[in-house]
Parts: C-alpha cells; structure tokens; sequence
C-alpha cells in the first residue's frame, strides 16, 4: 500500500474514493485534520514516521485543530 | 504441567522507541522492574509462552476482525514496525505449533476461537519479548484480543478467555508461562499521548492483585475510552491472565507513570499455585 503511494498515488486515491479535501490533508501530512475526521491514529502514526515526521511534530500535528476542531470551538 | 508462571505488563511503543530521549530518573525504575520480570521468568524455566496482547493494524483489520484470534505458526516474523521507529531489530520468533494446536482445541470447548498460520508479532509482543525473552529462546504461543476496533469482546469474555487457557495449558506436559500485555491507560498516537490516568490505572490494579472478577470487567467501553483512554482498551489482555489465576491474587511489583512512554507502567504477577 505504501509503495504504491509513492508510485501510483492517483489511482490509489481514486480507488478509495478520497475527496480532493482528504487528498490534500494525507498529501500535506496534516495530520490533526485527518484525526479529527476519523483516521486511527495508530494508523496515522506509522505513516507519519515513513514521511519523516519526527515525533514532537507529529504530535504537535495533531494538538493542532483541523477543520472539524475549528467549527466546534 | 500446571501453568508455571503468569503475569502481565506494558507493550507501549515509546518503551524502545523513545528510551533515549526520556529522563532517566522517570523510566529507570520502569527497566528495572522489567529486569527483575527477565530474571523471574528465567528462574521459571519455560518451555513455551503463552502471549496475550492487541494488534496495532499490523495483522488485522476492518475488513475481518477476530475477537480472539491464536496464532499457529511454527515462526512468527517480527517486529512489524519499522526497525528506525521501534528500535528493535527485525528477526524470527520460533513458536511450536503443535502445542499451540493442542492448547487451541482444548480453549474451543469454550471459547470459539480464531487462528492463523501466519500472524506477525508487532510491538505488542516483541518490546516486552526485547527484555524478558532477549535471546527470544523462548517459543512463543500468540493471542491476539481485539482491542482496537469496536464492538470489542466483553470484559467478561477476556476473563473466560483466560479460564479456558488455563484449562488448555494445565493439560499439556510442557513448562508453560502466561504474559498478558498491553495497557494500562494511554492515548496512543493521539493528541492526549502522554497523559496517564494514574487513579484509573491504581484501581484497575488494586482489583487485578486481589483477582476480583467482578471489579474487573466492570467498566463498560465507554468508560474505558474515558477515564482510560483509547489505549484503556488493552486491560484486555490483564483480564485474561486474570482469569487463567481464577481463585489466587497477584502481587504489584511496581507502578509508575511514564509520560515520555505515554502509558501508565507496571508489572504485576500472579499466583499460579
Ligand atoms: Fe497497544
């Protein structure tokens, strides 16, 4: 699955039927964002350390309020 | 053989993946207490461990969920992670598939169970593995409990779990040792990582030492979620070990709360006698 983010990344969207709003928030690791609409973070941590994110920013992506955070407060 | 040894303790990620960046003076007694587990279950001579804990969407998802699920294998690869996160270096676990067979059919008389040939072991097993079993010369037998998905077992049903197990295991002729692991309240990966809900996790423990069944399978999953967090989940894994002890308490060999490692840590172990 991995590999073929990096290589056939569009047609991997495509095939999980992602809205061009979840594309750019996986495409841009925003994290926080992806949290709050619903992705595990236990998920969402492995693929984060493969791009690189080192952990504090990891988790301070994820104190960060996306959207969803935004509208509630 | 009578089950030999029991006990359970953590698994959390952070234990091998950040050991180097936390305060020595906040996680030394954590490795501590692990290196006095190590020596225990040495001392006990086992043949085979029994292993409970949850997969971290290593070996399981959505798609098929098993409540409980056994490993068959006769080799486990492992860990799942990536060697530059966990810290753990990849290589093969040996299992000893015809025992685990053997334990497998005898828990069926109670508990339906699912298995597989080819279950990994993900950082579930292989940090507590890392420190107690290092020379991993010990085969392992996996179980894995849903704590990740809802609709999750019941309490109740990781406590049978248990029951059946150590049924299974009283049968064979082998010297056999039980860990649960997992727990005890954390937040993993979330925004709230690193918060340890140190009241949760004391009565949580003060029932598990004193075996009351009742006190432990009390909570109902959204309570969990609550008080223990999303992490709380893996009590699970406590639970059956409790459950294989029906009738004789444990002893707390440490708590401690380890924010760098976002979980709450201990050790306890029970009586098998
Ligand atoms: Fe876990």
């Amino acid at each position: 699955m991995y590999d073929r983010y990096g290589a056939d990344r569009a047609a991997l969207f495509a095939e999980y039927k992602l809205t061009l709003e979840e594309q750019d928030y996986i495409e841009t690791m925003n994290v926080g964002a992806l949290f709050e609409m619903g992705v595990q973070p236990q998920l969402l941590a492995p693929f984060a350390g493969r791009e690189n994110i080192a952990w504090p920013d990891y988790i301070k992506g994820m104190e960060t309020p996306g959207p969803l955070r935004e509208r509630e407060s | 053989m009578p089950l030999v040894f029991a006990a359970a303790t953590n698994h959390g990620p952070g234990i091998t993946a950040r050991r180097d960046t936390a305060p020595p003076e906040e996680v030394t007694p954590f490795f501590e207490g692990w290196e006095r587990l190590h020596q225990r279950m040495e001392a006990a001579n086992l043949d085979a461990l029994v292993m409970i804990s949850s997969d971290h969407i290593q070996n399981l998802y959505m798609d098929n969920m098993p409540a409980f699920i056994i490993g068959l294998g006769d080799s486990f690869p492992g860990p799942t992670e990536d060697e530059h996160f966990l810290k753990i270096p990849k290589t093969i676990i040996p299992g000893v598939p015809d025992l685990a067979a053997s334990i497998a059919d005898e828990v069926m008389e109670t508990i339906d169970l699912a298995y597989s040939g080819e279950l990994a072991l993900d950082h579930g097993f292989m940090v507590p593995l890392h420190f107690l079993t290092p020379a991993y010369d010990v085969p392992v037998i996996p179980f894995i409990v849903n704590c990740m998905f809802p609709p999750y077992p019941k309490l109740g049903r990781s406590y049978e779990l248990g029951r059946a197990l150590r049924r299974a295991i009283d049968k064979q002729s082998q010297r056999i040792g039980l860990l649960g692991t997992g727990g005890l309240s954390h937040w993993p990966a979330a925004p709230l990582s690193g918060k340890v809900a140190v009241d949760w996790d004391k009565d949580f423990l003060e029932a598990m030492v004193a075996n009351r069944r009742e006190d432990l399978t009390r909570y109902s999953d959204a309570e969990i979620e609550r008080d223990g967090g999303p992490g709380g989940h893996e009590i699970r894994s406590w639970i059956a070990v409790a459950g294989a002890c029906e009738g004789s308490g444990g002893k707390l060999d440490f708590y401690t709360a380890l924010p760098s490692f976002a979980i709450g840590g201990a050790v306890v172990e029970m009586a098998v006698a």
